[in-house]
């Protein structure tokens, strides 16, 4: 399909080094640093769930089997953080993927004079996610932001974004849509630029219009990029934390708190490591109930790789 | 080609027009608050155009955590990019050798592994780090960061390094030539830029960072992001400075961002164009 693409496929070489699998030895040693250094912490995780580790407590820690789990059940805290999760999965992905759709095929126009878009689109690739929130933050906050000023121009009445809690849901997934829209914008635009232009001839020649030519041809093509990054979005997305650290903190009232950041208010501010420790093992298996059926649904009748 | 109808083309430069502004609006505002007076900053309607002063970018230049926290950062970021370059040049060339399922499950993984969130792996380290004695060390964060950068180049330098002529490759077994002279003799110089692509964004990732810095990063080895956020102290926040010290932790990625924009998502591509 595209260069890249063709390039990466080029593992098939003559009855090759391939066959003598000497190669191997120099993957070893990235393969074997990765697990050692993401393996074992997650195991080492397990372990101190099971534990009392705290480092407020003046007693020594030990083993206390499920105990940490059951007390989750009861942590209103926590469990109010599980549906906040999952809406800033679902919210910011869903409006990245279209968004980013949308300004993708405006780019792929190449408009006259719109060159300078591309520029546009690589700041908050790069912009640091803690400036990002900083940037958002100042935006919210009233009278220094002027967000609610310029709102109340078009005669709207901005609400307090930091302050009640619904809008500070809202004001994170705008950080969210505003921060990594360009990546799956640009993402987008690298296939697009890959379908070989005699499709939309044939098209044309059909007698499509530019928006039914968008319609049937790009955007069934792209689906395989559609799940491929969506997948990607999703995992990332769950570990949004930087942002909410900067733009809310979790309030109001731990409003805006998932399960990750509770893990770490409770293994860092807290210093409850055994409970925090808990916490983090259900945020791994949510990721892995999440992700595994996402990718089955995303990935059918779609290969990744080659 | 494709036939467009004016009301097509101007909801194409109507939409890329807003999008444009909506992106750039924080970034300018921000760095309009960077050049504002205290009292221009909160003054109601917020002020467009003000007398500029550099006043918030002088005050962190002359403070000493400021300036220690960016050696920190240069000190950790490019200590990760050479030791992941260590681990993740070999693996790329191992990896345009392999072919078929083996490769195409090792790429995954290693994708995987770089998208994971980082808060599962936290506390461990936390709790390892402060036993043995680590915290608070430049290598501490160096040793983390290599879970996220070595996936990081192996997918930016795949690409690059995919390109590379096999006849070059080919010729060379002939001639008698090791794998390893191979790679570092016929090979690496070749694929120079793509080195120098995936080094600068494997940099950013360390120098953005900010989950695992915070907490490994106590006292002598603040890093970047998280001195900034110690602008927003108890007595009220320093909004000026703030903006200043972001704008100026910003700069590097936008310097460079620019220059290597095509690579940032090409390593993502080529694993998703094939449908």
């Amino acid at each position: 399909m595209s260069q890249v693409a063709s390039a990466l496929d080029r593992g098939k070489g003559p009855e090759d080094y391939g066959a003598s699998r000497a190669h191997y030895k120099y993957l070893a040693p990235s393969i074997a640093l990765l697990v050692v250094l993401t393996i074992l912490p997650m195991l080492f995780t397990l372990y101190l769930s099971t534990s009392s580790l705290s480092y407020t407590s003046p007693r020594p820690p030990r083993y206390i089997g499920l105990r940490n789990y059951e007390r989750l059940l009861d942590d209103a805290r926590f469990l109010q953080s599980i549906p906040v999760s999952l809406l800033f999965i679902a919210a910011p992905v869903s409006i990245q993927l279209a968004l980013g759709f949308i300004v993708a095929v405006v780019m792929n126009e190449r408009l006259p004079y719109m060159r300078w878009l591309r520029f546009v689109f690589v700041a908050p690739m790069v912009i640091p996610p803690i400036a990002m929130g900083l940037m958002w933050r100042v935006l919210y906050t009233p009278h220094l932001g002027g967000l609610n000023y310029f709102l109340s121009l078009v005669g709207i009445d901005g609400p307090g974004w930091l302050t009640e809690p619904n809008w500070a849901l809202v004001a994170i997934i705008i950080v969210a849509v505003w921060g990594w829209t360009p990546f799956v914008g640009l993402f987008f635009l690298a296939v697009m630029q890959s379908i070989p232009e005699e499709l939309f001839e044939a098209g044309l020649i059909d007698g499509a219009t530019w928006v039914q030519s968008v319609r049937h041809i790009t955007l069934p093509l792209l689906r395989p990029t559609f799940a491929f990054i969506g997948i990607f979005r999703v995992i990332e997305s769950l570990g949004i934390f930087p942002i909410i650290y900067i733009v809310t903190n979790g309030g109001p009232a731990s409003a805006t708190e998932t399960v990750n950041f509770y893990g770490f208010v409770s293994g860092f501010n807290n210093l409850r490591v055994g409970y925090a420790s808990a916490i983090i093992v259900v945020f791994f298996l949510m990721l892995f109930v999440i992700v595994v059926p996402t990718m089955r649904f995303l990935l059918r009748n779609v290969q990744v790789g080659d | 080609m494709k036939r467009r109808s004016s009301v097509t083309t101007f909801s194409l430069y109507a939409v890329g027009t807003l999008y444009g502004a909506a992106v750039l609006f924080p970034i300018v505002w921000m760095l309009m608050l960077a050049l504002k007076s205290q009292l221009d900053a909160f003054a109601y309607p917020p002020l467009l155009i003000f007398e500029p002063t550099l006043e918030h970018f002088s005050a962190i230049f002359q403070d000493e955590e400021f300036l220690e926290a960016i050696g920190n950062s240069v000190i950790i970021s490019s200590g990760s990019v050479f030791f992941a370059m260590l681990f993740a040049i070999p693996a790329t060339f191992a990896l345009t050798i392999m072919q078929g399922r083996v490769r195409r499950n090792a790429l995954l993984t290693i994708l995987l592994i770089r998208t994971a969130p980082g808060m599962i792996y936290l506390l461990p380290y936390f709790v390892v780090y402060s036993r043995l004695g680590l915290l608070d060390t430049h290598m501490a964060l160096i040793i983390i960061y290599l879970i996220f950068n070595v996936p990081l180049i192996i997918w930016t330098l795949m690409p690059v390094w995919s390109a590379v002529p096999r006849e070059l490759r080919e010729s060379g077994m002939i001639d008698g030539a090791s794998l390893w002279q191979i790679l570092f003799l016929i090979e690496l110089p070749l694929v120079r830029i793509g080195i120098i692509a995936s080094g600068i964004v494997a940099f950013l990732f360390a120098w953005n960072e900010f989950l695992f810095a915070v907490v490994i990063s106590a006292n002598d080895t603040v890093t970047l992001a998280v001195a900034i956020t110690r602008y927003m102290g108890y007595e009220g926040t320093e909004w000026g400075k703030l903006a200043a010290a972001a704008s100026v932790m910003m700069l590097p990625g936008i310097i460079f961002g620019f220059l290597i924009q095509r690579y940032m998502v090409t390593g993502l591509t080529a694993g998703a164009i094939k449908g």
